[in-house]
């Protein structure tokens, strides 16, 4: 762009706004915030906008307006993946969220023992992708598994398994949104509490739930919201029980039926956006009622309750544990269940189009994510809370991040898939290669991270950005002297958020890989496809051993590296 | 040393004496020496004309003018919510007003923004830079200005025995109390020698002791380095032990501009009065010249030669009814009451008492007059008080 359409483009945009006191870094947020809103634009709203269009369109492209909705709700198989995706989450939301508090309560309310410990054991489903789950339960319950009297003959394969590994796969949001919930009491009201002799139910029911309830309604729909648009477990231990996830993927891979799959991802999409709205107000409800002053939760030992509680955690890790062992023994057994001696042939993977390369590739995929994405996310959130002039123009970037959290994966991916290869898309030649992935899978991730730089920099008084401007500090000196090392924590957390997501992700990029781009999660899917199931178990614990080492990595970095270099922060 | 050492102006004091503008109709003879102002040069080193801020349709600051001395300590007081903040951020060039101008050695800044027009400024919350040490936070103005590191080392020391911050150099903030914390950020502003220094509060987050010491460092630096100073704050005994000149601001307005002295003892409105000090506001109308009667009781005071039958306002300070002795070179009225209420305030007792007629009056006897037999509740008291000590405001 010249200079003068920039100018034009600025009078056009701004002309209602005084152009007073506007510095040089003002000048710089201002396009900075533009070009992020066009990104924006190209990389959410257009693909979505395409894949809405797609599905008002027949097969060769003729405008066809709701036909195909009407075809689908008349097909009554179609229709009942709808009910059946529903039912499914919705038992996995009623029996994660109890769990996740009960095992939250135990960890912040209670003094129970190793409370450190089972912190970290919540979080290590995070670590395994949701489709090796599903496979250790099939060696655990499925037709050969090791427990599957204990299922009494119902077949593992269908509702109860995809509610099974959904259970293990959502626990640990549940819990950190649970732990989150539980921490933000104020302990005088129990000492009010106790004070005018109130009993223990009396008290759980007036002080302990309208503190959390709010954090009970978002792990709620949170959990419900993941497995209703989930892919991965449904594909490996679903059987023949529909999902619309699964029917996306048969309609698209199986029949190359575009419109039709454009149509279920818009049933997708529409619950999902729904329950993001809602979320997002149950969240605005949740900030409301915290205030500065309160006085942390400090809980007194009780032997009874104590050991009730250790018992509960005791139990989850037991299953987790469980789930993780299963998963590492079934990639190392010859041939389970006949001949059960030890061998590592399961990760030579000789099976076509599979390989070495597609871990090879996830880790270069993820590196690539982590460290574009954490960059990407940090100026934007910088751009959204530093700037001090086009405050409309922020919220309205502000509202575009959040957007990727409304739209599952699988209905992200496909979009790309249709914007991507529309004819004339000047970006055509993206597709196949590996900054597809990249771009997709950082869109997709977007909001968490946008929030926790968010979060960041409103630590950082707004005052000091004041400050800096009557000192006249060059915007890269307060970027690099203070607002960077104040956050770089903080961008370790995104680092490894993005990181570890890329490296599970599947249905974001289904959809999206060439042969020589195959990610290991994808290649996952395929081995178990040919039945090979051990091997399919040893990529995918690969995958977990990634992330234990680079999660170790990030722990010591955070710990003691920036310790050393940052001596400010044990001062905190 | 050192950039902030030097004066700023040398004081003249030949100068005509700054007579208040404000409010002059006082009938108290001749003013005392301490009431009448700051012995400035009379430059006018910023002038404020007609600003006005809108939020949305919400209008925070209303014709806002007024003019500042070089050298000049002024508060801006006024309840929370007044707009005082906002208009300290004006003159950072942090806020743009939605319209006036803003003028700085006659030159317009209004639309300068906050970098080029060479303010210190000091917040509440401090805003000290928390990763970096108490030295490099001083010092950050100056690597801005490209200062060489030995010329940089020379001025920070000035600073930090300044601010008796010594023993605290390689510190960081968090390692710091609150009034350290301060110092660290006076010290970062003055460090590159502002022109203007903007005080936002910077007393209100410490305790009450640390406070009035700052307090009375922060004046005695201010004069020692003669720098036009503005300084916002909600507490008004905080601005009339501060300040040169007090801007008192009501909901976005200016209600009063004068010397503590003139805006405790010559209030402009009722509510100037009442927010500085204890007061004691009766409602009445005039029934003759020189008298306002108030339900069933009159009273005789300075009517300024408002027209019989006004509705006034009349403020009565505590400290001015006497129940001793009446005084002898003014008119005075006479009052009975009875006690219902002793307040021990340390210097001096507040009794609060009602008239015969119902009238209710907060009383001040100082210490040396207390008589704990004679002052005690339902006790009965024969008040006096001077018509001088009367002030009226029309309505």
């Amino acid at each position: 762009m010249s200079a003068q359409s920039l100018r034009g483009l600025n009078a056009f945009l701004f002309a209602h706004s005084k152009p007073q006191l506007m510095e040089r870094s003002d000048w710089l947020m201002r396009w900075v915030c533009l070009a992020y809103c066009v990104a924006a634009l190209c990389t959410i709203v257009l693909p979505v906008g395409a894949l809405f269009l797609r599905s008002l369109n027949n097969a060769d492209g003729a405008y066809v307006g709701l036909q195909n909705y009407l075809t689908y709700f008349s097909a009554s198989a179609l229709f009942d993946s709808f009910l059946n995706s529903l039912i499914v989450s919705l038992v996995t939301a009623t029996l994660v969220v109890p769990m996740a508090f009960a095992y939250a309560y135990g960890l912040l309310r209670t003094c129970m023992p190793f409370k450190p410990f089972f912190r970290g054991v919540a979080l290590i489903p995070l670590l395994i992708p949701g489709v090796l789950k599903a496979i250790a339960l099939v060696y655990l319950f499925g037709n050969q598994g090791l427990l599957r009297e204990w299922l009494f003959g119902h077949p593992l394969y269908g509702p109860i398994g995809i509610v099974g590994a959904s259970v293990i796969w959502t626990f640990p949001f549940a819990v950190l949104i649970m732990l989150t919930a539980l921490q933000h009491v104020d302990q005088r009201l129990y000492h009010a509490a106790a004070v005018l002799k109130t009993s223990v139910w009396r008290t759980f029911w007036h002080v302990t739930w309208p503190s959390c309830r709010y954090g009970v309604t978002t792990a709620f729909l949170v959990v419900t919201v993941s497995v209703f648009t989930d892919f991965g477990i449904a594909k490996v231990i679903g059987g023949d029980f529909r999902v619309l996830a699964t029917d996306i993927y048969k309609e698209v891979v199986g029949q190359q039926n575009f419109q039709m799959g454009a149509v279920i991802s818009v049933m997708l999409l529409i619950p999902a956006f729904v329950v993001f709205l809602l979320e997002r107000q149950v969240a605005g409800k949740q900030m409301a009622q915290f205030t500065g002053r309160s006085l942390p939760f400090t809980p007194k030992p009780s032997v009874w309750r104590d050991g009730v509680f250790l018992g509960w955690c005791l139990t989850v890790t037991l299953l987790i544990a469980s789930v993780l062992a299963m998963s590492q023994f079934a990639s190392l057994v010859k041939f389970w269940p006949y001949n059960l001696s030890l061998t590592l042939d399961h990760y030579a993977f000789q099976i076509e189009g599979v390989g070495w390369i597609n871990f090879g590739n996830s880790l270069w995929m993820a590196t690539l994510a982590a460290s574009f994405g954490t960059l990407i996310v940090f100026i934007g959130a910088y751009v959204v809370e530093k700037g001090r002039r086009d405050a409309w123009l922020r919220k309205f970037l502000q509202l575009l991040m959040l957007l990727p959290m409304a739209i599952p994966g699988l209905v992200l991916g496909l979009a790309y898939l249709i914007f991507i290869n529309a004819p004339g898309n000047p970006a055509g030649w993206l597709y196949g290669g590996m900054a597809i992935l990249v771009i997709s899978t950082v869109t997709h991730l977007y909001s968490v991270p946008h929030l926790t730089c968010l979060t960041a920099l409103k630590g950082l008084d707004r005052e000091i950005e004041s400050v800096g401007l009557s000192l006249n500090t060059p915007v890269t000196r307060m970027l690099t002297q203070v607002t960077l090392p104040v956050c770089l924590a903080a961008l370790l957390d995104v680092w490894l958020y993005i990181f570890l997501c890329a490296m599970t992700t599947l249905s974001t990029v289904i959809f999206l890989y060439a042969p020589d781009t195959k990610l290991a999660s994808i290649a996952v899917i395929h081995i178990d496809e040919t039945g090979r199931v051990a091997s399919a178990a040893a990529m995918a614990m690969l995958l977990v051993y990634v992330c234990l080492a680079v999660r170790l990595v990030h722990y010591l970095i955070a710990q003691k590296v920036l310790r050393k270099f940052q001596p400010w922060r044990s001062f905190e | 040393m050192t950039v902030s050492l030097r004066p700023r102006n040398s004081v003249n004091p030949k100068s005509s004496q700054n007579l208040p503008t404000f409010n002059n109709k006082s009938n108290t003879g001749s003013l005392p020496a301490f009431a009448s102002g700051p012995k400035l040069t009379g430059a006018r080193t910023l002038a404020v004309e007609k600003l006005n801020k809108n939020f949305g349709s919400t209008s925070i600051l209303k014709d806002i003018s007024f003019e500042i001395e070089e050298g000049e300590f002024v508060c801006f007081l006024g309840p929370s919510g007044c707009g005082k903040t906002t208009l300290l951020l004006c003159l950072a060039g942090l806020e743009s007003p939605s319209s006036g101008e803003i003028y700085k050695n006659g030159q317009a800044i209004t639309s300068e923004p906050p970098s080029q027009r060479d303010v210190g400024i000091v917040f509440q919350s401090y805003a000290l830079f928390p990763n970096l040490s108490v030295y490099d936070n001083i010092a950050f103005g100056l690597v801005n200005l490209k200062w060489a590191k030995d010329k940089i080392r020379e001025a920070v020391r000035g600073l930090v025995s300044l601010l008796s911050l010594e023993g605290h150099e390689d510190k960081y903030p968090s390692q710091l109390s609150g009034g350290q914390q301060q110092r660290v950020a006076l010290a970062r502003a003055l460090a590159v020698s502002p022109s203007l220094l903007l005080l936002d509060e910077p007393l209100s987050a410490l305790d009450a002791q640390v406070r009035t010491r700052l307090r009375s460092e922060i004046r005695d630096l201010q004069q020692r380095l003669k720098i036009t100073t503005v300084m916002v704050t909600h507490d008004q005994e905080e601005a009339q032990t501060l300040a040169d000149r007090i801007v008192l601001l009501n909901e976005g307005r200016i209600e009063q501009i004068g010397t503590p002295w003139q805006i405790y003892n010559e209030p402009a409105t009722p509510f100037v009065a009442d927010f500085m000090g204890v007061s004691n506001l009766i409602q009445g109308v005039i029934s003759a010249p020189n008298q306002v009667s108030c339900d069933q009781f009159s009273l005789l005071c300075d009517t300024q030669g408002h027209p019989v039958g006004t509705r006034v306002q009349l403020l009565l300070r505590p400290e001015d009814i006497a129940c001793a002795s009446p005084p002898r070179n003014a008119p005075t009225n006479l009052l009975e009451a009875t006690i219902a209420k002793i307040e021990y305030l340390g210097a001096v007792v507040r009794a609060h008492v009602v008239s015969a007629t119902g009238l209710k009056l907060k009383v001040d006897i100082s210490k040396r007059e207390f008589d704990p037999a004679r002052h005690a509740v339902a006790q009965r008291l024969s008040l006096t008080i001077a018509s001088n000590d009367v002030r009226l405001f029309a309505q």
